[in-house]
């Protein structure tokens, strides 16, 4: 991972040192995390993919003081994690589970009197978009209200931050829309900080700035979206005599759509063209191709042969 | 605390199975057992109980109901209910960012013991309103009930005692559903716990308040015999010491168990 991807600790809302967490011991024993450090800058949206197993969860779970990692700090907005300095993040883990037999309100007035900002209870339930089934019992909610309302107990305590695990599951395609719609003017308009832990590849394209992949507990691939787009992209030539240049250009290049893939750095795209056209292969059409994440993701969390 | 401490309150409530059985049903039963036995002698000798009733002290052995197996079955789930809400429903994910777990601890169980006090003020209250509308219904308007000093000094004590050893209960019912995370388990402890005492007192042939068991209910017995009836002394202060024992080894058992509980799954 190049050190310049990654932001100052100063700028971090969320900074993750060296965890490590394992569950159970001896030959039955599961590691959660091994040894993982990323920091998510404040005022983005930073999306957190990763396979089942990955370790996401688990991060979550730490990061919301509920597991204790075995090694490893984990600090908000640059101090060590706390129950006082979880008071600036606002958190949605795992599926939203609630008292059945409380109303929505009963629920946003109850966190509100612990972070003393019991006249958040009305423009919450407004922005989450559940004002009409306010005063309902959460037991008659569908998945999609009960995430709703996750993600407005996440916002009811004023947060600077937030964590939100998969807030759009249960959501219907208007609601999704909606979802992220606030996730985004969440970090715009009001200037707070989105962990977003998704499976949706896309969801995360569309809304976070930067992305984190886990594989196995560990940082398999950080940075700006738009940087690991772009750095994964393949030269894709349309030749005369394809077999011949495929032969020429050795192991970096992969026959594919009717012409050849060449995965090479971007600059250096001109000069091939360069020697192969004063070589006198006839180019008949040259693209960079720009994968999308999920090509990305695959690729940096497919078991890699040895 | 005040603000953990109204959500715990507003959670009871809105679960009024576990509030009834756990926390009313008690001084209810004792209550409607006393109604019974008043009206049998009614029905039996066609007037009430003759002489005059001290109320205070009358609601004071009516509180050795904290004693009781069948009583200490019911509060259990009262008391295991409140803590285990958070287990049954995954909602430690809700309070564990918010408050610190000995916090969270400290207002579950502070609920508890409120809601105990309540259960048994109301015993004391149905018993004493029980004594005056018996003397009034049987003509001896308010005649048949005195009021007395010592029966004042021995409600305060048998409410101190009853008190002491239902917040033991809570202690041990409490560490127990932390530990097991489950509800059953820990009615079920308690209810062992209770009879335990009962049946080592008929299996050793012992003194049910002279013969002090380590165990709260045998304490708790020995401490009330002390105070209340003027028994062993020496019993009765190792009572004290037990139930102190009991209360302070339960209590940090509980809450060590959950502060270092991982909430993998709640």
């Amino acid at each position: 991972m190049s050190e310049m991807m990654t932001p100052d600790n100063a700028d971090a809302a969320l900074a993750v040192h060296a965890v490590e967490k394992t569950f159970g011991r001896g030959s039955g024993a599961v590691v959660a995390l091994a040894g993982l450090s990323l920091q998510v800058p404040a005022g983005q949206v930073y999306g957190l993919l990763g396979p089942n197993g990955a370790g996401k969860t688990t991060l979550l779970r730490i990061v919301a003081g509920l597991v204790r990692p075995d090694r490893g700090t984990v600090e908000i907005f640059g101090a060590p994690a706390s129950v006082a300095s979880r008071q600036r993040l606002g958190m949605l883990v795992e599926a939203a589970s609630f008292y059945p037999f409380l109303t929505a309100r009963e629920h946003l007035e109850m966190f509100a009197r612990l972070s003393d900002t019991r006249d958040r209870v009305e423009p919450v339930l407004r922005r989450v978009g559940i004002l009409s089934a306010a005063d309902k019992k959460v037991s008659g909610f569908s998945l999609g209200m009960k995430q709703r309302l996750g993600i407005g107990c996440a916002l009811i305590g004023r947060p600077d931050a937030i964590v939100l695990d998969e807030p759009t599951n249960g959501l219907d395609p208007d609601g999704i829309l909606e979802m992220r719609s606030l996730i985004r003017d969440l970090a715009t308009r009001d200037g707070i900080t989105v962990l977003l832990s998704s499976h949706l590849l896309d969801e995360v394209e569309r809304v976070c700035q930067r992305v984190a992949i886990l594989r196995r507990g560990r940082l398999a691939a950080e940075g700006n979206v738009a940087d690991l787009l772009d750095r994964d992209g393949r030269f894709w030539l349309k030749v005369e005599e394809p077999d011949a240049l495929l032969v020429r250009l050795g192991e970096t290049a992969q026959a594919g759509d009717g012409g050849i893939y060449l995965r090479l750095p971007r600059e250096t795209v001109p000069d091939l063209i360069a020697s192969l056209a004063a070589s006198g292969v006839r180019i008949h059409e040259a693209k960079w191709v720009k994968p999308d994440l999920e090509q990305v993701f695959l690729s940096e969390t497919r078991d890699r042969q040895p | 605390m005040r603000a953990l401490l109204s959500g715990e309150m507003l959670k009871l409530i809105r679960q009024p199975g576990i509030l009834f059985w756990g926390f009313v049903a008690v001084p209810f039963c004792v209550l409607l057992f006393r109604l019974s036995l008043e009206m049998l002698v009614v029905v039996r000798t066609g007037r009430g109980m003759p002489g005059t009733v001290d109320i205070l002290s009358s609601a004071a052995k009516t509180l050795s109901v904290s004693g009781n197996s069948v009583a200490h079955l019911l509060f259990a789930i009262g008391i295991a209910g409140v803590f285990f809400t958070e287990y049954r429903y995954a909602t430690w994910r809700h309070l564990v960012p918010r408050r610190g777990r000995p916090h969270l601890f400290a207002a579950k169980f502070l609920l508890c013991l409120i809601w105990l006090a309540a259960g048994l003020g109301l015993v004391v209250f149905g018993d004493m309103a029980l004594n005056l509308a018996v003397s009034l219904l049987s003509g001896r308007g308010s005649s048949g009930i005195v009021v007395s000093v010592d029966g004042g000094l021995m409600l305060a004590e048998a409410f101190a005692v009853a008190f002491f050893e239902l917040a033991v209960l809570t202690a041990v019912v409490s560490a127990v559903t932390i530990l097991t995370r489950s509800m059953i388990a820990a009615v079920i402890f308690a209810f062992v716990l209770t009879l335990t005492v009962t049946l080592l007192q008929l299996y050793l042939a012992l003194s049910d308040t002279a013969d002090v068991l380590p165990l709260p209910a045998s304490a708790a017995a020995a401490l009330r015999d002390w105070l209340l009836f003027h028994g062993s002394a020496e019993a009765g202060q190792l009572g004290l010491v037990i139930l102190f024992g009991w209360l302070a080894a339960m209590s940090a058992l509980g809450l060590v168990v959950f502060l270092r509980q991982e909430l993998t799954v709640e």
